[in-house]
């Protein structure tokens, strides 16, 4: 597979250069190096390799691991293609943390993605150095610091985040197997596998408090009524401290995200309502905070969400109430809630499930079924553009039944409700048809023949055919078509800047950058026509990206 | 299928005494066969094992029968190359032409896609409440259509010129199905339906009914806005997505379908 490392290339090319480009290369190809390695492989001379891979791992893409051979402590350099993957979410998640935050924390990030990490000191200095009326910025941009960072949208930089994530665990490991007086057995190494997991997500979990302080608000002598521990709450708030380095959490941007692209899903197929509905009981169930990789949210009842339901919702339910004219009241919040509650578990999609050991009332956001449900989506919208409606019918009705012989996809037999003859139920397309659509799906890599040979000698004329379609295949190497269409959207766009390299110096110039009218005219229709392209292209791959994240991340 | 275990069968009247009566008693074993196969038919090598005859006669009596108008041969819609045999008068069974789905022994596309078409606007129609788009029914809404109400708008907009059964409809509903075009849901309970006179021909007495999936596809041919990321770079339908490479002949940089959608 190497259209991921291809795509990596691209991405460090973009991002960093080309010097560092092609370290980054050799370690994508080479595997985890020394630095002499490195410094062999890329004929670069060593403190230029230095510097690029001190780069890489100021923005967290490089890890190192160090390891004793012999006597000599010797340190390797590998590269994390993961990481490198969610540089491309890069400009959404500057865009997002503008609209959810404001201005300033999308300056925030947009700082800490140019420099990797940033402490709130250097946030500090940038803004007496940048912004017009500084005293005032500061406390905003403080404010929002301490936000994002308690919100987890970016986290403190810790020693084992310049660690790859395999080490780390072989270190766990390791530690625990020398606990065991023997060398562990199967069922001990498992047992220390998921213990070691869970330790690592566990650790990942609890970085949230480091680097915060708390901070004690004036608010206390308020209110003499307000009970104690709420009091409490009240007085403790955690606030950032200065020197710590703090850097973009990727995970819960992706979180967001996919939040965000479950409510949309819930718009698109029920109605507006519902995806308010749903957008308030993620909220509601914290499922904003809680870690991607659950296939569930927390419970949630119905009233809890009524509790918070906005008001226009109840002029515009965007429910048909026409049945119940007849007793002519208003719905309640309740209401309203429970019958979006009862849409969304009914729809194809299955957003909610009743939770399963809470009361009657309690239900989950069931992010599984949400997941597999945009995958399937996905993939049959593809499908029937790449391939047209029929070829996409066949698909469908291999995935749903299973494995079928070529006439059976064509008319597949259903006992009828007497039991007594079998009733021929068709996909109702020709048989030379049928067969040229399989064929056509073969060879495309989305359904696969099985053979049933009825005897010993597997004649193929005695030889049942059966044709199905292996669901995760095809979405493994989509995925992989995904790198690829995307590493080519971003060559093209390298292609295009290189084409017009002559005419972007000149609009560096200083000269032409402070006056444009310097230029032609058909010099400004080029820059016009590329500015164009470049769009089309930099939407694409964003799109493309989009579509990774559902078939990867969520 | 019928027994066939009677070596003579009886003969049930005057009229077909009357008509085998010029023939000898292997002709006559072989016509009764036939009969007995009713509009079904019967294969001629099933004719074979169960006469216990030499295939020879077996067609020679065949010819016998076919020249006095006692049989006719007849294509049977699964198996093309096999010849089927029944008694001159009667119509084969839908079984043997394939149904109301079949125009001379040949999936009739066109006919199924139009049904199919009117089938699903029908559907949509009262799926979704009129007016504004925003609304939609209540969960528990139980006048989504079943598959005998998509019958009788079939029937009584004449847009079929063939008798459909609500087994027919039914199939045609699974293909929308397949299509992703409508979903299958469980009445709501406590819904009766006043037809009654499907109930048992489509599983367990219980009567589905149907209900479109997208508001905002209106039509079987139109689809449902928005394309999808893939498909929209020429990557998604290029023919040579394999052999494209970095720096090889075939390459993003000097690639025609770049060229052509960057200009368009």
């Amino acid at each position: 597979m190497s259209t991921q490392p291809r795509l990596c290339r691209e991405i460090v090319l973009e991002h960093f250069g080309p010097i560092v480009e092609q370290v980054a290369q050799v370690l994508l190809t080479k595997g985890r190096l020394t630095l002499s390695g490195i410094v062999q492989f890329t004929q670069m001379p060593v403190r230029t390799v230095r510097e690029a891979l001190v780069v890489m791992i100021q923005h967290n893409i490089c890890f190192y691991a160090e390891a004793r051979e012999g006597l000599r402590q010797v340190c390797f350099y590998s590269i994390g293609q993961d990481e490198i993957l969610l540089r491309l979410r890069i400009g959404r998640i500057i865009y997002w943390s503008g609209e959810w935050f404001g201005k300033e924390a999308s300056t925030i990030t947009h700082l800490m993605l140019l420099n990797g990490r940033l402490t709130l000191k250097d946030l500090k200095q940038w803004v007496k150095d940048n912004e017009s009326s500084p005293q005032q910025k500061i406390v905003a941009y403080e404010q929002k610091f301490s936000q994002l960072a308690s919100k987890r949208f970016i986290t403190a930089v810790m020693p084992e985040d310049s660690k790859a994530r395999i080490d780390r665990k072989l270190e766990a490991e390791a530690i625990a197997v020398n606990e065991l007086l023997l060398g562990p057995s199967t069922r001990e190494k498992a047992e220390i596998e998921f213990k070691v997991q869970q330790q690592l997500d566990d650790e990942d979990q609890s970085r949230q408090m480091i680097g915060m302080k708390r901070k004690v608000t004036e608010t206390m002598d308020d209110d003499d009524e307000v009970s104690a521990s709420k009091r409490f709450a009240l007085t403790v708030e955690m606030e950032v401290e200065d020197d710590v380095f703090f850097r973009i959490n990727y995970k819960q941007f992706t979180k967001y995200f996919r939040n965000e692209a479950v409510i949309d899903q819930a718009t698109d197929i029920i109605n507006r309502g519902a995806g308010q509905v749903l957008r308030l009981f993620l909220e509601q169930s914290d499922s904003f905070t809680g870690g991607i990789g659950k296939e569930e949210s927390q419970p949630t009842s119905a009233l809890h969400v009524a509790s918070v339901l906005p008001h226009d919702m109840f002029t515009e339910t965007g429910l048909d109430s026409r049945e119940d004219s007849v007793h002519n009241e208003r719905p309640t919040a309740a209401d309203i809630v429970t019958e979006y509650f009862e849409l969304l578990r009914q729809s194809p999609a299955k957003f909610i499930k009743r939770a399963d050991n809470k009361g009657h009332n309690f239900f989950v956001v069931d992010f599984k079924s949400i997941r597999l449900y945009m995958m399937r989506k996905l993939f049959d919208k593809l499908m029937k553009s790449r391939f047209g409606n029929s070829t996409c019918r066949i698909a469908r009705i291999l995935i749903e039944k299973g494995k079928l012989e070529e006439k059976q996809a064509r008319a597949f037999d259903i006992m009828n409700a007497h039991g007594l003859q079998a009733v021929q139920k068709m996909a109702m397309l020709p048989a030379k048809d049928t067969r040229e659509k399989l064929a056509l799906l073969c060879t495309h890599g989305i359904c696969d023949i099985q053979e049933v040979p009825k005897s010993a000698d597997r004649a193929p004329s005695r030889t049942i055919f059966l044709w199905f379609v292996s669901l995760d295949k095809c979405y493994q190497e989509l995925l992989i078509d995904l790198y690829r269409s995307i590493a080519n959207v971003r060559q093209r766009i390298r292609h295009e800047l290189a084409t017009r390299q002559r005419l972007l110096e000149k609009m560096e110039r200083k000269d032409v950058s402070e006056n444009q009218d310097l230029l032609s005219a058909g010099d400004k229709k080029a820059i016009e026509e590329l500015n164009k392209k470049v769009e089309r292209l930099e939407v694409s791959a964003g799109r493309l990206d989009e579509m990774v994240m559902v078939y990867r991340d969520f | 299928m019928k027994a066939y275990d009677r070596s003579w069968p009886k003969q049930s009247s005057h009229f077909s005494v009357h008509r085998t009566s010029g023939l000898d008693s292997e002709s006559k074993l072989i016509y009764s066969h036939i009969k007995e196969a009713g509009n079904e038919g019967i294969w001629t090598k099933d004719l074979k094992k169960h006469t216990n005859l030499h295939l020879n006669v077996v067609n020679r009596c065949l010819k016998v029968l076919e020249q006095k108008q006692l049989v006719k041969a007849v294509k049977h819609v699964k198996w093309p190359t096999r010849r089927f045999y029944m008694l001159y008068e009667l119509t084969p069974s839908s079984e043997v032409t394939g149904g109301a789905w079949y125009t001379d022994q040949e999936l009739d596309t066109d006919f199924i896609d139009t049904l199919a078409s009117a089938c699903y606007k029908y559907i949509y129609s009262r799926s979704f409440p009129r007016g504004d788009r925003n609304v939609i029914f209540k969960a528990d809404y139980g006048h989504y259509p079943s598959a005998a109400e998509v019958k009788r708008f079939i029937h009584e907009k004449r847009i079929s010129s063939v008798e459909l059964s609500t087994t027919d409809i039914v199939c045609l509903l699974d293909l929308l199905i397949h299509d992703d075009m409508i979903e299958k849901k469980m009445p709501f309970a406590g819904f009766m339906d006043d037809e009654g006179d499907s109930d048992m021909e489509d599983g367990g007495g219980v009567e589905w009914v149907y209900k479109a999936i997208n508001r905002n596809v209106t039509s079987t041919t139109a689809s449902d806005g928005g394309i999808d990321a893939l498909s929209e770079v020429p990557c998604g339908k290029c023919p040579v997505f394999k052999f494209c490479t970095a720096d090889g002949p075939i390459s993003p940089s000097n690639c025609e379908y770049f060229n052509k959608w960057l200009n368009f």
